[in-house]
Formats: C-alpha cells, structure tokens, sequence
C-alpha cells in the first residue's frame, strides 16, 4: 500500500518536474546570444531524487548498513570516525569488540 | 547492543560523538554454543586520545552516565587548560583518581610505575574490578593513545585475547 502510495507520487513529481525544467529552460533563453552566457543548471542536481521523495524516506532506507540494530550512527572506520570528528569538533566514541559486530549472531 | 539501541543513548552519543567500531577479538563457538565475546567502549578526543573506557556490557543507564561524564568533564578540562596539553593531562588524570578514590575506595595511585604491562601485572591491580582497573590505568596514563592501551584493556581487563579471527569453532574436549 505504502509502496503503491510512492508509486503514485513519483508518477506524478517526475512529469511536473520535467515540464518545470523545461518551462524554465525557455524562460532563460529567451534574448540570450548563444555563447554569451550560458545557464548551467549543477550536475549533482539531475542524480538527486525530488526532495519530497528524500523527506518521505524512511531512515533505515537512506542509511541502512550504518546503525546495526542500535541508535547510533556508525561511521566505516575508526580514522573515518576520527577525521569527521576533528572537522565537526566532535569526540570520537569507539566500540571494541569480539566477533562481527555487523551480524547480531557474532556478538 | 542493547545499550546502544536505546534512543536517549543514541540521541546523546549522536550529538557528541562521531562513532565507529573494530573488531579486536574473537569468540569460540564450542559444539554449537557460543562462549565468550566482549565489548569495551572508548570515549575519545578526535586524536585518539582516551578520555574513558567502559570495560564490558553495561545498562543504558550506565553508558549513558558514562559518556555525560566523559563529556563534561573534557569540557571542564579544555576550559581550564586550552593550550596545555600537559596541564590537560593531569587534570584528567586527577579526575579518574577522584573517580577511583570515590566509587572503589582506591587510593594510591599517584606514583606512576615504569610502564603500563608491569602496572597491570602488580597483585593490588588484579584484585580491583573492571571499572576500578580502568580508572587506575587512566589515573597513571591519561590521555593515554588508544593503541597504547587497547591490548591492555581486551587482555588485561576484559579477559579476552586480541585476535584477528572473529568465530574460533571448536569441539568440546
């Protein structure tokens, strides 16, 4: 059902936003010799979903392989923990443990 | 983990801290059933430095007291100490022997041996629990770098072998 919801949703965004691109693509051109002045939209924009969709998404699916069960969010490796650490001014809180902590079975 | 899936717990580490894990030891499974496994929570500044260590499993309650320790008392230390890294040592060091003194009873612990292996191997260390052994190493070594201490920890502390191999599968004798 949920799933079915996002479907619709997506249906929906996909076509308006690409009218609205377009719509706003004649806008701009409009008066504008070529080579004068080109309007780049960012690249990153065209990879990123609408923003509706990444509000709606639940955690788990935005971040799913960096909790492990718990409430915490775990960074790859204790130097990646570190580095963010020092750019956020942040302390570092390292788990030591035995067995695989990824799998509840070997902890 | 169960600690940890507590959403005060996360809230707070979350906001304080940048987290990570490693795994340093292994556990044996022996004719199907799991023996041993351990886990040893370090608090630390982003240099590797070791403010606190949580020696074992521990309540949400616990960890949480723990790491709000941590917390405001490097804050209390870079507050009085910004520019001396020295100076920030000793406060904390004095911080763990107040903590050793108050919570175990334990004093003593204001000449530092040679080095850490020999202090871990005196009988008036082996004696002290988990958490008390903690705060006598971080008493005499504060601010000690995690890769000096984490052996000692595992091995010492939490009576776990450092091992790369994360399952030992092994039949009963």
């Amino acid at each position: 059902m949920v799933a079915a919801s996002g479907l619709l949703v997506v249906a929906w965004l996909v076509p308006l936003a690409w009218f609205g691109r377009a719509a706003l693509a004649r806008k701009t051109s409009v008066g504008v010799k070529p080579g004068l002045l080109a309007i780049e939209e960012p690249a990153v924009q065209s990879h990123r979903p609408p923003v509706a969709i990444m509000e709606a998404s639940p955690r788990s699916v935005l971040q799913p392989q960096g909790m492990h069960g718990t409430s915490l969010d775990f960074v790859c490796t204790p130097s990646e923990a570190a580095k963010q650490a020092g750019d956020r001014r942040k302390l570092v809180f390292l788990l030591h443990i035995s067995g695989n902590f990824e799998d509840s079975g070997f902890t | 983990v169960k600690a940890l899936a507590n959403p005060e717990v996360g809230q707070y580490l979350n906001s304080h801290f940048v987290s990570s894990f490693q795994k340093v030891g292994a556990f044996r499974i022996v004719d199907g059933r799991k023996q041993g496994g351990n886990v040893a929570s370090y608090f630390c500044t982003s240099d590797g430095q070791v403010l606190h260590v949580v020696a074992g499993p521990v309540n949400a309650a616990a960890l949480l007291f723990e790491a709000r320790w941590a917390v405001e008392t490097w804050k209390l230390a870079t507050l009085e100490h910004q520019d001396s890294s020295p100076a920030l040592r000793a406060f904390f060091g004095k911080a763990h022997a107040e903590r050793l003194k108050r919570e175990h009873g334990v004093t003593g612990v204001d000449k530092p041996p040679v080095d850490l292996a020999e202090m871990v191997n005196q009988p008036q260390f082996q004696v002290l629990s988990r958490q008390a052994r903690v705060h006598a190493i971080l008493a005499n070594y504060p601010l000690i770098p995690i890769e000096q201490v984490y052996r000692v920890v595992f091995e010492n502390i939490l009576d776990e072998k450092v091992s790369t191999n994360p399952v030992e599968v092994a039949k009963a004798p």
